[in-house]
């Protein structure tokens, strides 16, 4: 169940899933860090290991995720909490640091994306929707949305995908 | 994962913005055309398609061939893919990602119960 979306303020991923456990468990496999540690992206990124984790899910508290890759590289995430509704919704902006190898939150490469994150109670079982957004500049944030899923879909035929 | 340059994105993504440029590359899809062709669906005036023209040409999303007089535009595909790309890594690296954590919150759950 997911939805890729481009609209004329950004580009929007969407991902549907469904897990076997009660909302609040979920929702704090997002926000304790010794929780989330055991699952994110890791495994993800090719032999990546997740050195460190650091994470205060406050509105305003700030994360850092630290992935070495086994080539030596760093991709190390931060942002910062926009919204901590527990247990439905999590709001989280995304970026590179420039850098990533140090112990300490350093400088951010542009851009920043936004992750958004609802989690909806079906019994003993959880709805999460992510959405992860990448806005375009502000000169095209003015305009309508439009949804161009179709052109898009077309043009990737043309480019033989 | 691979990181983007922001300039380049936001230039497409704001090129792609616009109605008339989407039909415009979809026309472009279908093979090579030149300006007056693409100006006859819309009704529109030659500078006004050629306005269009230059934003698409500055996202570098098609490539202007000049035969004379008369220009044929032709797409130009990476920023397109460049686009798909960035949101087929973000899809995998989430999957993978809720494929562990629905994993985790099973042996969490085992854990609790006994």
């Amino acid at each position: 169940m997911n939805t890729t979306k481009m609209t004329g303020e950004n580009i929007k991923l969407q991902i549907t899933r469904v897990f076997d456990a009660p909302r609040e468990l979920v929702f704090k496999a997002w926000t304790d860090a010794n929780h989330f540690k055991q699952w994110f992206g890791a495994a993800a990124c090719d032999g990546a290991s997740l050195q460190s984790v650091k994470l205060d899910a406050r509105v305003g508290g700030k994360y850092r995720l630290q992935v070495r890759r086994p080539d030596g590289e760093f991709f190390t995430t931060v942002g910062t909490y926009r919204e901590v509704k527990p247990p439905e919704r999590l709001v989280f902006t995304w970026a590179f640091e420039k850098d990533g190898s140090g112990d300490e939150f350093g400088e951010v490469e542009p851009p920043e994306t936004l992750v958004t994150i609802e989690f909806k109670a079906h019994g003993q079982r959880t709805e999460l929707i992510l959405t992860h957004e990448k806005f375009a500049s502000a000169e095209s944030r003015d305009r309508h949305e439009q949804g161009w899923t179709r052109c898009l879909g077309s043009l990737g035929q043309f480019f033989g995908k | 994962m691979v990181k983007y340059t922001e300039n380049a994105l936001d230039r497409t993504f704001a090129a792609l913005a616009d109605p008339t440029r989407r039909r415009i590359l979809q026309e472009l899809a279908r093979g090579d055309s030149c300006v007056t062709e693409l100006a006859r669906p819309y009704a529109m005036s030659l500078p006004a398609v050629s306005k269009h023209l230059r934003v698409l040409e500055s996202a570098g999303l098609v490539r202007r061939c000049r035969n004379g007089r008369v220009h044929r535009m032709n797409l130009e595909a990476a920023p397109m893919q460049e686009a798909q790309q960035w949101i087929e890594e973000y899809r995998k690296f989430w999957e993978e990602s809720f494929d562990r954590l629905d994993e985790y919150l099973k042996v969490l759950q085992t854990r609790e119960k006994k």
